[in-house]
């Protein structure tokens, strides 16, 4: 047992991460997108997982929705807003969404394929994506005042300048 | 056991040191992992309850591995359990191993993965397998699944056995999916405001029990059991129907008291999106759909299928985690109207930023069941009466209240700085139901539910978050208030003290606090936790799969890390 686990961790200490993952998530129409194709012409991306009942994930979303008129002009970015709501609530995504008027890209990871691909164990979790798919930024939970340094990264990344953890 | 816990945290300690970091690319591919650790120290409590924990302490842990190189992707999980799980997590678990690990290869529209997977077929009565780690849920199943999609068709089959805690089902599950989107399969559709997508599935279960005997019954249990679906989606605009019915073949298990009944079930879902508000209304019947692959398992064990809720998912602790709905397999009704709208920006009411409002309403009732008559046998001198097998006749009409909700929750933010939710919830639960009835002489409950959520931005870093929560009731344990204060100073420190008090418990000696504090410190992807106090027993609920909570009191260490 101690001898797998050694040898993980030195075959783990050889790779990186970055590309967005080949994972099939669905659009509010019902259609399927490959989450490795997500693209913004070259500009940043941030993916957040969220769901309906997660307090945080709504605060976090409603305070983004205040500013992300002003992001999306100074840096061009696009937010894709993962709901990992089950069939519970998937059906209640839309008026959720449409209701608050909420001007993000909604995908639906029901199965939570996405969400295991990227690591995440509760939400909000939110992802900085670089202009050629690449992970570069992450971050778990949220509380108020993440937004401005999620908008710093984001900055950061639109000008293309490296971004510390 | 020491060495095991050392190793297991070394190894997560190792891990989040080595990838601290900023990711890197390179052509080795991409890996990303998960690892977690909550840590129990238990203090004696008689007086909640708390069980005697002669460990002192328990650990959960787990890490995560997930790896990808173009359509080439494998990954496993460890998990720890030492020296048992912690309290209210199935006591099967203890030990530590690998049970999921997996590796698939994905080309083109073919995706063929084999070893562990998680899988669901439209909304999960005939298949879903999940993980809920905080419930101690989880129900891969380990085998083969191939999925293939072209144009909009896409199809998927299992094959494989579920995990049971360090083992696999004696039953073998077979499954088959098919769903076509139109508005991608037909050209014409493709930007169409009309929308349709169709699809169904069979899942057969495998158990080769052969008979039971049931005092003088001799029972011939079926060997495969299919469980079939059909489902629709239809879109126009704004709008949308979506519904799915289900039919199980004659499944004698231990929940449904060895009956031969075949199962069904129907969900059906409207929904209306506008700019500024949206409705969805929902219903659902379920009728004898408990379905395993161990048919004499009970609780969260092994289930194959899943049933979506029809009721709000609340999130305000004394709403969650007193008296939650759990769904009832083998029979309930109900329906459920939610709405959301929002009072628009620049309006008297809405000021500046607007104002949040979400109405819900759910009910949901047993079954109008009839018993069929038990049959009388004579045995020489005595007659011996057995139970009709077939079980009982459903009508069309309404059996018992299980459970009835409406609620009403108001989010407004007054400015920069000020933010405020109230919620106002009025429940009544029937505890024969529930399970958690803890008095037993008076089983349903009548309670009103009130939480005021107000957050002041003290500056960019600083804000405070004060909730307040009373619940009024008259049975079972009565009244109680929750009192919290939240701290946070972005973006790394949260502090957090909470107090329930079961203020109105009819016995005064029972009316005790819970006092818990807890610090959180957040650093990226990485998040520790330490909290000390009293934890209420109660019942916490993901999607609508319960497990009690037991009364504790110690000291908790948790972290989670994503890297």
């Amino acid at each position: 047992m101690k001898k797998a686990l050694t040898l993980a961790l030195f075959l783990i200490a050889g790779f990186g991460f970055a590309q967005l993952p080949s994972v099939k998530v669905k659009d509010m129409n019902g259609n399927e997108v490959d989450v490795a194709t997500l693209r913004n012409d070259g500009k940043p991306m941030i993916i957040n997982f969220w769901a309906t009942w997660c307090k945080p994930c709504v605060l976090e979303l409603s305070t983004i929705a205040d500013e992300y008129e002003d992001w999306v002009k100074a840096t061009g970015v696009k937010l894709y807003a993962v709901s990992i709501d089950d069939t519970r609530n998937t059906a209640k995504v839309g008026p959720f969404v449409k209701s608050r008027a909420w001007l993000y890209e909604i995908l639906l990871d029901a199965n939570e394929d996405l969400k295991r691909a990227l690591g995440v164990q509760n939400p909000p979790h939110t992802f900085v994506v670089d202009g050629n798919g690449n992970v570069v930024w992450q971050h778990m939970g949220y509380q108020l005042g993440d937004e401005k340094v999620l908008f710093d990264v984001v900055k950061k990344v639109a000008a293309g300048e490296k971004v510390d953890e | 056991m020491k060495k095991h816990i050392l190793t297991g945290l070394s190894v997560l300690g190792l891990t989040t040191i080595t990838y601290s970091q900023t990711p890197k690319e390179n052509n080795w591919g991409t890996l990303t992992g998960l690892a977690g650790a909550d840590v129990q120290f238990y203090t004696r409590d008689s007086i909640i309850g708390a069980p005697v924990v002669p460990e002192k302490m328990r650990m959960n842990a787990f890490l995560f591995l997930n790896y990808r190189k173009g359509g080439f992707y494998a990954g496993a999980r460890m998990e720890f359990y030492q020296p048992k799980p912690l309290l209210g997590i199935d006591e099967r678990f203890q030990g530590q191993g690998i049970p999921y690990y997996f590796a698939g290869y994905q080309y083109k529209g073919l995706d063929i993965t084999a070893g562990g997977f998680y899988e669901q077929f439209g909304n999960g009565l005939t298949l879903r397998s999940y993980e809920a780690r905080q419930l101690g849920f989880d129900n891969f199943l380990q085998g083969f699944r191939i999925k293939y999609n072209v144009k909009g068709i896409y199809i998927k089959g299992v094959f494989g056995r579920m995990r049971d805690f360090w083992t696999w089902s004696r039953g073998t599950v077979r499954g088959i999916d098919a769903e076509i989107n139109f508005n991608e399969t037909v050209p014409k559709l493709r930007n169409s405001k009309f929308r349709l997508r169709v699809g169904g599935s069979f899942v057969s279960v495998n158990r080769p029990d052969g008979e039971k005997v049931i005092g003088q019954e001799v029972l011939t249990l079926p060997l495969n059991v299919g469980n079939a679906a059909g489902r629709l989606n239809l879109g126009y605009g704004n709008f949308s129907l979506s519904g799915e019915f289900a039919y199980k073949f004659n499944d004698p298990s231990t929940p449904n008291r060895y009956i031969y009944k075949p199962g069904a079930s129907a969900l059906i879902t409207a929904t209306y999106a506008a700019t500024n508000w949206g409705i969805s209304v929902g219903a659902k019947r379920i009728d004898n759909f408990d379905f395993r692959t161990d048919r004499e398992a009970v609780g969260n064990r092994l289930l194959v299928n899943w049933v979506p809720m029809l009721n709000k998912q609340h999130t305000y602790t004394l709403a969650a985690s007193i008296y939650p709905y759990a769904v009832q397999y083998v029979g309930e009704q109900g329906l459920q109207a939610d709405l959301n709208f929002t009072i628009p920006r620049g309006s008297k009411l809405g000021g500046k930023y607007g104002m949040d409002i979400n109405i819900n309403a759910s009910i949901v009732y047993g079954l109008d069941t009839t018993n069929r008559p038990s049959r009388a046998t004579v045995f020489g001198s005595d007659t011996v009466f057995t139970p009709d097998r077939y079980g009982y006749t459903s009508g069309a009409g309404l059996g018992k209240e299980y459970y009835q909700d409406f609620n009403i929750e108001i989010t407004k933010k007054f400015n920069k700085k000020w933010k405020l939710t109230v919620m106002y919830m009025q429940l009544w639960a029937n505890l024969n139901v529930l399970t958690v009835s803890t008095l037993g002489k008076d089983p349903f409950v009548h309670a009103h539910i009130g939480v005021a959520d107000l957050t002041w931005r003290i500056n960019n870093s600083h804000s405070l978050r004060i909730e307040a929560e009373g619940m009024y009731t008259k049975q079972d344990q009565g009244s109680w208030l929750m009192g919290l204060v939240e701290w946070t100073f972005a973006p790394h420190w949260s502090v957090s003290l909470m107090n329930q008090y079961n203020i109105g418990h009819p016995v005064p000696e029972k009316r005790l606090n819970y006092p818990l504090g807890s610090v959180v410190y957040n650093m990226g992807s990485h998040r520790f936790q330490v909290s000390y106090g009293r934890q209420r027993a109660g019942v916490l609920c993901i999607g609508g799969v319960c497990r009690a909570v037991p009364a504790a009191n110690g000291l908790t260490l948790g972290y989670i890390g994503s890297f």
